[in-house]
């Protein structure tokens, strides 16, 4: 390769990352949902189409976990577009089984034309804060099949020819309880594109189609060498490990998710036979969802500076057995799939991983005390809340870290709102949202600690609530500690409580009503004896352990308030500890 | 043109609707059609005032002509030679969810001058618990796919995106693909009757033709109506006046109780249902059902009234519940008879949900109230067929084990015969009596888990004396 290719290969990929983090900063300032503008649950992204496939060129940070649901969308929208794509068609689709995950998650696509072709795709992948349905917010615990989730939208033309199908829209709108909000997003969202198309116009002209694309294809191969690279230097060999999800809220309790990690020089498969079959409730995960977490599991052990492309995707195959919860058959239920059994996917592909690369395994953090409301403004327009802030935290160690704070909501690139934010956008306060001691899931490097957070709602609500990561807490890693489990409970005006045991369906809460919070830490990485005492002792000055947990949990045993090391009885609290083996911290 | 002329080619409009109605009821795979005349064939002009029309049962009354209004509002001058359109929501003119009306606009000389257009209830469209009723819900988008006017096809060209989104969001795509291309092609056998007619007749002899009938219609409402005793009535929620006015007569609901927080809701184009089968009954089945006879009767209400529900209410059983009750109300307040009997008891019965990719919800009620007057269907069931014992135990998923009169009505018991069903009891009748020795119930559901072997008793109360029909 030549070094002025070298550039070319550069200046293109530069181009184009920009144009999709430009999508990104149109669609934050410009919707209208507060899940779009302060937790940003969306993901900007742009593909070359070539040869009737549609290859991911670029991506802006976003949402993980849409990183490879995005490119099956597109691929599935494109072949059902497949003679009849013009300049100026602006596709919708969400279609669980036809590359979609859950329903809730939309995309925007926009074919740009050069040559009289379609040659590139920027498109945005976002979460609804509605998707019609049963229940409010798309998420329905009670969804026995994919009706019950909400709404399906297979590839629908909003745009043909640049002129609007003002009938179509008023349909997706019909079907959508938060008219005042899906407007103004899905106008962001198209306009997200058109931006792109500028960028990309401006590039060909510059660089010319055939100049872009084989600068496309030296990227491409550039970060494929990079993965492969990572992978080689892994032993060659089969991994295998197990997670469970806790239940399916339908009465299925364990269910079983198993993966065999296959390293075979620098090709890499997640082999996921023996995993349970598929399960009455709508934890079940679409084939596009449990790519997208496997793909989340292998970022977390690639260098940052890699770019996300086709070539991240190409050495690595997938095999989901179908019928099973990692690939349901139609019509079962996956409403709650980029939750649970989402976190289960990633998390048994990280521990998998863990043992061929236990230094490059990212953190597991995903299992979550799902909480969402819906009620009415005071102009009887509805609103719905994600309830965002009770999902912050968790965040488990990884090789070199303890788990860090307030990580992101999800194992994602969604961000913590404002809170001043979110108490203009809805009738709520947030009055509790700080770590809660003894948390966090012991090892050489620790869990972050657990999260506390209580938002009461000063007008009426209904609510739905989904406990997970109970009866399997977020594990550690190489002999790490898990997390402990996670809880919610549900707070009448007169303060009596009502813990939350898996679920709370459709929940009518008066005014003054609250949701407590408890989004348990992470698990740790390697085992606790081997944390230095001095590092435990800050743990305990911070608040974030007590003396009692440090000598239980670490066999650092203190004194003065935990501000000394007995160093005598940690050293026998200690060798006692290692020779019980890794439970006994627990 | 003579009045004979007028009136011949008015008669060629009814027979056509006849024609549309028929040929579509023979065409439909939709159980609700087939079993229960839930369809409607219509002849509108151009402005979207009814022409002729032919149904299967009642609530498609008014919800043909007030559909179509609603649609070619919504489109306004962007509806084209070639353009069918489809709309399925309660709260653009409609009754209840899963009802779909297909409008074909017929140009002639570059004017929209008639309009064909087929109503038809679907056996399932999304929503909750499959099947068209939704006993707990408390938002239409609780109750299914609220399909408002959309272009299915434009300018000839059908839109293939709709088609797969209507078909990706019911559980049976099977019959509504089939009942959307066999709504499709009866429009346009009726458009193509029609250019036969306007080509031999002339367009404007046509269009005399249909105003003649109108004002016939009209003629006709205004001498029936006039007829009609007015007065007052107050019940179970239903608070009315009827008065003669300059149109008709005018009903007027004031007294009526707001919008419910169930899905016992009615729209308009329901309530108005009723109220022309209360007080019209006759006329429509004398043929005299055109604009005419619509705009005789009134309705008024304010914002917030069951009998006019604004979106997002709920209304799925609404028709079941409130119709009964505002029939009883209309009969005591002009001295008749309520034509609208107690609901009967009605069990839904669909596979295991989540099952199959495929379900036919089924509603079963074997019998049929017996009055003092003879046995059948009231007025409201319009066409609906009692329950064949052979044709049931055919498809296999139940037997009818008795169905006999008694001293207090009429029981009739079937036999559930294959594994993996479920069902819901529709709320407004008699209960229907299930027995069987596994658990009924589900855990965090509504739905009821069916056995082989379950024992399902429906009990139909005798209504003595004609006053008794009364709610």
């Amino acid at each position: 390769m030549l070094g002025s290719e070298i550039i070319r290969a550069r200046v293109v990929a530069g181009a184009f990352d920009t144009a999709a983090e430009e999508m990104s900063a149109t669609v934050t300032r410009t919707a209208r949902s507060p899940i779009f503008n302060e937790a940003h649950d969306f993901t900007t992204g742009i593909f070359d189409f070539h040869d009737g496939k549609a290859r991911l060129i670029a991506q802006a940070p976003g949402c993980t976990l849409h990183l490879y649901a995005i490119c099956s969308a597109v691929q599935a929208a494109l072949e059902a577009f497949r003679n009849d794509l013009h300049p100026g068609d602006v596709i919708l689709a969400s279609d669980p089984f036809h590359g979609g995950t859950h329903i809730p998650d939309n995309c925007i696509i926009l074919p740009v034309f050069a040559d009289r072709k379609p040659v590139f795709i920027p498109v945005v992948r976002a979460h609804f804060a509605d998707s019609g349905g049963p229940v409010a917010g798309g998420y329905n615990p009670a969804a026995r099949d994919i009706w019950q989730d909400g709404v399906i939208v297979p590839p629908l033309k909003l745009y043909r020819k640049g002129e609007r199908r003002q009938d179509i829209l008023d349909l997706i709108i019909a079907n959508n309880r938060v008219e005042q909000w899906l407007i103004g997003d899905l106008a962001a969202m198209r306009g997200a594109c058109l931006t792109a198309e500028k960028s990309i116009t401006r590039l060909l002209d510059r660089v010319g189609l055939a100049g872009t694309r084989a600068a496309i294809e030296d990227n491409i191969a550039y970060v494929e060498r990079r993965v492969r690279a990572e992978i080689e230097s892994w032993p060659d060999g089969d991994y295998a490990a197990e997670t469970f999800v806790d239940h399916d809220y339908q009465g299925d309790h364990d269910i079983r998710i198993a993966c065999t990690v296959r390293v075979r020089g620098s090709d890499l498969t997640f082999d996921f036979t023996g995993t349970d079959p598929e399960v009455d409730g709508f934890v079940n995960s679409t084939l596009a969802n449990t790519l997208s977490f496997v793909f989340v599991a292998i970022a977390s052990c690639i260098d940052e500076d890699v770019t996300v492309n086709e070539g991240y995707i190409a050495p690595v195959t997938v095999i989901a057995p179908e019928g099973t919860i990692v690939n349901p058959r139609h019509p079962k239920p996956v409403g709650n799939c980029t939750c649970i059994c989402g976190a289960e996917i990633a998390e048994v592909a990280l521990l998998a991983l863990s043992q061929c690369a236990p230094t490059r395994v990212g953190v597991n953090c995903h299992k979550l005390p799902l909480a969402y409301s819906s009620g009415k403004y005071e102009d009887g327009k509805p609103w719905i809340s994600l309830n965002f802030h009770g999902y912050t935290g968790g965040a488990g160690a990884a090789y070199g870290t303890d788990g860090w704070g307030l990580y992101p909501p999800l194992m994602t690139g969604v961000i913590l709102p404002s809170i001043e934010m979110n108490e203009l956008q809805y009738p709520i306060r947030i009055e509790r949202h700080e770590y809660h001691p003894d948390t966090e899931g012991p090892g050489r490097w620790r869990g972050a600690p657990g999260v506390s957070t209580r938002i009461r709602f000063l007008a009426p609500s209904i609510t739905n609530a989904m406990l997970a990561g109970v009866r399997h807490p977020t594990k550690g890693f190489c002999g790490g500690d898990d997390g402990p489990p996670n809880a919610l409970t549900l707070s009448a005006p007169d303060g009596t409580r009502s813990p939350v045991t898996e679920v709370a369906y459709n929940r009518a809460l008066p005014a003054g009503s609250a949701i407590e919070f408890l989004r348990a830490g992470g698990g740790g990485w390697g085992p606790a004896t081997d944390r230095p005492a001095g590092e435990v002792l800050a743990d305990i000055a911070n608040g974030c352990i007590t003396p009692d947990r440090a000598a239980l949990a670490y066999g650092v045993v203190s004194r003065s308030g935990g501000r000394e090391v007995d160093e005598k009885a940690t050293e026998i609290r200690r060798a006692s500890m290692r020779a019980a083996g890794p439970s006994a911290s627990n | 043109m003579n009045d004979l002329a007028a009136q011949t080619l008015g008669a060629q409009f009814v027979a056509l609707a006849r024609e549309g109605a028929s040929l579509f009821s023979a065409m439909s795979r939709s159980r609700p059609v087939s079993d229960q005349g839930q369809y409607a064939c219509a002849i509108l002009d151009g402005d979207g005032r009814l022409i002729a029309q032919d149904q299967g049962e009642p609530s498609h009354l008014a919800a043909v002509q007030s559909t179509v209004a609603h649609l070619l509002d919504a489109f306004a001058f962007n509806i084209g030679d070639g353009d069918v359109i489809l709309s399925g929501d309660p709260h653009c003119g409609g009754t209840w969810c899963g009802v779909l009306t297909l409008a074909r606009p017929l140009f002639f000389d570059g004017d929209l001058r008639f309009v064909a257009a087929l109503r038809f209830a679907l056996p399932d469209l999304s929503g909750e618990i499959p099947g068209l009723f939704q006993p707990h819900a408390h938002e239409i988008w609780q109750e299914a796919l609220r399909v408002t006017p959309v272009k299915l096809i434009e300018a000839s060209a059908a839109q293939q995106d709709l088609r797969r989104y209507l078909l990706r969001n019911t559980r049976a795509p099977r019959v509504l693909d089939n009942d959307l291309k066999a709504a499709v092609r009866v429009t346009g056998h009726i458009g193509a009757r029609i250019a036969a007619q306007v080509d031999h007749r002339g367009l404007g002899a046509s269009t005399r033709a249909a105003e003649a009938r109108i004002a016939y219609s009209r003629a006709r409402a205004e001498a029936h109506l006039a007829e009609v005793a007015c007065g007052r009535a107050a019940a179970q929620g239903i608070g009315l006046v009827v008065e003669h006015d300059e149109a008709g007569l005018a009903i007027d609901l004031d007294g009526t109780d707001g919008i419910s927080g169930s899905a016992s809701n009615m729209t308009l184009a329901a309530t108005r249902a009723v109220a022309l089968s209360q007080l019209a009954g006759e006329l429509i089945e004398d043929g005299a059902l055109a604009q005419g006879l619509l705009d005789a009767i009134a309705v008024r209400c304010s914002d917030n009234c069951i009998l006019a529900a604004k979106a997002p209410a709920a209304v799925s059983l609404g028709w079941r519940i409130t119709a009964p009750k505002f029939a009883a109300a209309l009969a005591e307040a002009t001295g008749t008879v309520s034509l609208f009997a107690p609901p009967v008891p009605l069990l839904m019965m669909f596979e295991e949900i989540g099952s199959v990719p495929e379900s036919h919800p089924a509603a079963i009620s074997p019998g049929f109230v017996r009055t003092a007057n003879g046995s059948g269907s009231d007025a409201a069931s319009g066409r609906r067929r009692l329950m064949s014992v052979e044709m049931t135990e055919i498809e296999g998923r139940l037997s009818v084990a008795s169905r006999e009169a008694t001293e207090t009505g009429m029981v009739a018991e079937v036999v559930v015969m294959a594994e993996g069903f479920e069902a819901i009891t529709v709320p407004g009748g008699p209960e229907p009596e299930i027995t069987q020795s596994e658990p009924l119930e589900r855990k965090r559901s509504a739905v009821l888990s069916l056995a082989p072997g379950a024992r399902i008793r429906f009990d139909y109360p005798a209504i003595g004396r004609d006053s008794d029909a009364r709610v």
